[in-house]
């Protein structure tokens, strides 16, 4: 069974959290302030930690970075705060993602998903079919469903192969960056523009609306099948 | 630099005739009274004791005196004192005596030489002279300028700062005009016009400097300096002016991006647990009890509740400020409203009443006086130990001409330096602050009370704890037992 704490200070969504996650077989417990959240931490090993920016008595940027002191729980921030430097800052405390309020059922459920997934093993590494192509990630191969060869640059397949590996996870630009161009680029964004947009123009079926490789502004890309 | 005021105005102020002239016209004078005196003093002098001299001694006792003379009186006075000794020496001195003639050739080309030194020495004395005294007149003027500088420096750069130390070094009144479209206008002035000549400078673009003083009393550098940094110092004064507006401004535009994130905030909270059940309930994977459904419901009603709080206090926020609150005043008993206004808030049960029935009636807006008493209530009730539930009490005070409202909480308190900044809208920024504090109530209570002529005020509660104030004043019209009650 995964077991979730949501550290948020709005009871009426933790009562909300609480029945659904519950109905769907999480263990779910709760923290109404960053205080009891760092202590329920560390008393309950959760598999997940969803936590609020705003929080009484701290801010949930130190939460993450209290908890990213000693363990690597994937963290979801869901907050009110919609501008994108505060994203990266929740982001560069140690975040895997990011969703704000208000937010569907189904996207917090997605996320959660994508982020308590292991991620498999390289070997028997997976196939991902999606409606408008079949991604084998081991044979390096991507067809369309038409049975066309798509031909990827190997810069262009190491960025499809990191953002699939990553399925339903936000990647950040920093981390796409360091694991497909090298660890000593930072703020070479531009490039990730460029190859994702040559990625949308041969996957997508409609590049200008893409459906698969997204982009979270000011955070990074996900893969979404 | 003052001190030396006097020494400064007579180096600078001349007369506009004797510029031109490096010497007085005094000292002229005084050079050739010297020449008309010593020149025949020393030929009779010279004319007893000849045959006891050489010719050679004469000519450097003429040449002394002709340097003193330039030393007294200039280049023209020595000039025509060098051709008078040459004469003298030539009448009374060279043989054949006292006759123009000059027998040997030597002593033709002794008083030649001795014309051509006499004057070469005085024309060298004279520029000396002359160098020094202007050397003088820079010097004064550059202690006129540095002073300037340093008054201007030091921090005290208006113009009307500049036009002050003109007068004070130079007892000159003077002022700063900026053209306009018909003629000049006055920025500042110093020192009263006496109606006499003035100089006029320009100072930069659209600004002139007018100095009363005749056009080429002081020196030109003096003034121009005067005039430049009077124009900067205005500039200066604009981009202050400026610069403590932009200030004001972005101030306001961070108060304003404050505002915007808490309302953002404070909208999204309650909306976000709204969407999630709804989205929650709209999930048919999963079979939702009963009492799920209902939980449910009730996390959706109950953030709905606090939207339309929300909303009602912002739109209440807006009719303040932009003045569209028009009170309907009129007798209201209090006993009927603070029912009213504790209705629908959370934990309105605990709150303990004590509002006699026997009070007179008060003027003021029932609704307005039921929304600042269900604010003041709502505050009351979120910063009480659940142990100490508030109260609220009504009394006579005045003897008995007011009625105070006190709503006594025993909470944490608000140091009393923030007291005044506790009506002030949003002031807990941000989205950090206790659930469901909207930061709003306070300010819409004292707008309401404010607009219908009560006072809001904040005082210490016995043992810890704020008791908000709420002063009505009594109605004249009816007094309590006049109402008829079932």
């Amino acid at each position: 069974m995964t077991s979730v704490l949501v550290i948020d200070d709005d009871a009426d969504l933790l009562r909300a959290l609480r029945i659904n996650l519950s109905a769907r077989d999480y263990r779910v417990a709760t923290a109404g302030d960053g205080g009891a959240g760092l202590s329920a931490v560390a008393r309950e090993h959760p598999d997940a930690v969803i936590v609020d920016l705003g929080l009484p008595d701290m801010e949930g940027a130190d939460v993450i970075r209290g908890v990213r002191g000693w363990s690597s729980v994937p963290i979801i921030v869901l907050s009110a705060r919609d501008q994108e430097a505060q994203k990266v800052e929740a982001l560069d405390a140690g975040a895997d993602d990011y969703v704000t309020k208000p937010f569907g059922m189904d996207e917090l459920l997605a996320r959660l998903r994508a982020a308590t997934r292991r991620i498999p093993a390289s070997t028997g590494a997976p196939v991902i079919e999606t409606a408008d192509f079949r991604l084998d990630l081991q044979a390096k191969l991507v067809r369309l469903t038409s049975g066309a060869p798509v031909r990827l640059t190997p810069t262009e397949w190491q960025l499809l192969e990191t953002l699939a590996r990553n399925r339903g996870r936000l990647v950040s630009r920093l981390q796409l960056l360091q694991q497909v161009w090298g660890p000593e680029y930072h703020t070479e964004t531009h490039y990730l523009r460029v190859y994702i947009a040559q990625l949308r123009r041969k996957l997508e079926p409609d590049p200008s609306r893409p459906r698969y490789l997204l982009t979270e502004p000011g955070m990074g890309y996900r893969f979404s099948d | 630099m003052v001190v030396r005021s006097d020494v400064l105005r007579s180096t600078l102020l001349r007369k506009p005739a004797r510029r031109t002239v490096g010497v007085g016209r005094r000292r002229l004078v005084l050079g050739m009274l010297l020449a008309a005196l010593a020149l025949p003093g020393l030929t009779a002098v010279l004319n007893f004791a000849h045959g006891r001299l050489e010719l050679v001694d004469e000519l450097l006792l003429y040449l002394l005196v002709v340097v003193l003379v330039t030393l007294v009186g200039g280049l023209w006075p020595s000039v025509l004192a060098a051709l008078a000794a040459g004469l003298l020496l030539n009448w009374y001195f060279t043989p054949p005596l006292h006759t123009w003639n000059v027998d040997a050739p030597t002593n033709v080309l002794a008083l030649c030489l001795f014309i051509a030194t006499a004057v070469t020495v005085s024309a060298v004395v004279h520029r000396a002279a002359r160098a020094g005294a202007l050397a003088a007149a820079r010097a004064a003027e550059a202690d006129v300028l540095l002073g300037l500088a340093r008054t201007v420096l030091a921090g005290d750069d208006s113009p009307q700062a500049v036009l002050d130390h003109l007068h004070d070094t130079l007892g000159l009144a003077a002022r700063l005009e900026e053209r306009a479209d018909d003629g000049w206008i006055l920025l500042a002035s110093a020192g009263a016009s006496d109606g006499g000549a003035t100089t006029v400078l320009p100072a930069g673009a659209t600004l002139r400097l007018v100095v009363q003083v005749e056009p080429g009393a002081v020196g030109d550098r003096v003034l121009d300096g005067f005039a430049a940094q009077a124009a900067a110092a205005r500039v200066r004064h604009r981009l202050r002016i400026q610069a403590e507006q932009s200030e004001a401004l972005s101030a306001a535009n961070r108060m304003r991006t404050a505002l915007l994130a808490a309302v953002s905030h404070d909208l999204r909270t309650p909306l976000a647990s709204v969407k999630a059940s709804v989205s929650t309930l709209r999930q048919h994977d999963i079979t939702w009890t009963d009492a799920d459904r209902d939980a449910l419901l009730a996390t959706i009603e109950d953030g709905a509740d606090r939207l339309t709080a929300l909303i009602a206090n912002l739109l209440d926020m807006s009719r303040i400020h932009t003045g569209a609150v028009e009170p309907f005043i009129r007798s209201v008993a209090l006993d009927e409203i603070v029912p009213l206004a504790a209705r629908g808030l959370d934990g309105a049960a605990h709150l303990i009443v004590d509002v006699p029935e026997d009070l007179p009636l008060v003027c003021a807006d029932p609704v307005l006086l039921e929304r600042v008493l269900a604010n003041l209530f709502a505050n009351a009730l979120r910063y009480s130990p659940p142990a100490r539930p508030p109260s609220v009490r009504a009394e006579c005070v005045d003897g008995p001409s007011t009625v105070a409202i006190s709503v006594i909480d025993h909470g944490e308190g608000v140091p009393a330096a923030d007291r005044e900044r506790i009506f002030e809208p949003f002031q807990q920024l941000g989205d950090r602050r206790p659930a469901g504090g909207v930061g709003l109530g306070l300010a819409v209570a004292k707008g309401f009370a404010e607009a219908m002529g009560a006072r809001l005020s904040v005082l210490d509660t016995d043992g810890g704890g704020l008791t908000m104030r709420v002063d009505v004043p009594v109605s004249r019209a009816a007094r309590h037992p006049a109402r008829s009650r079932p």
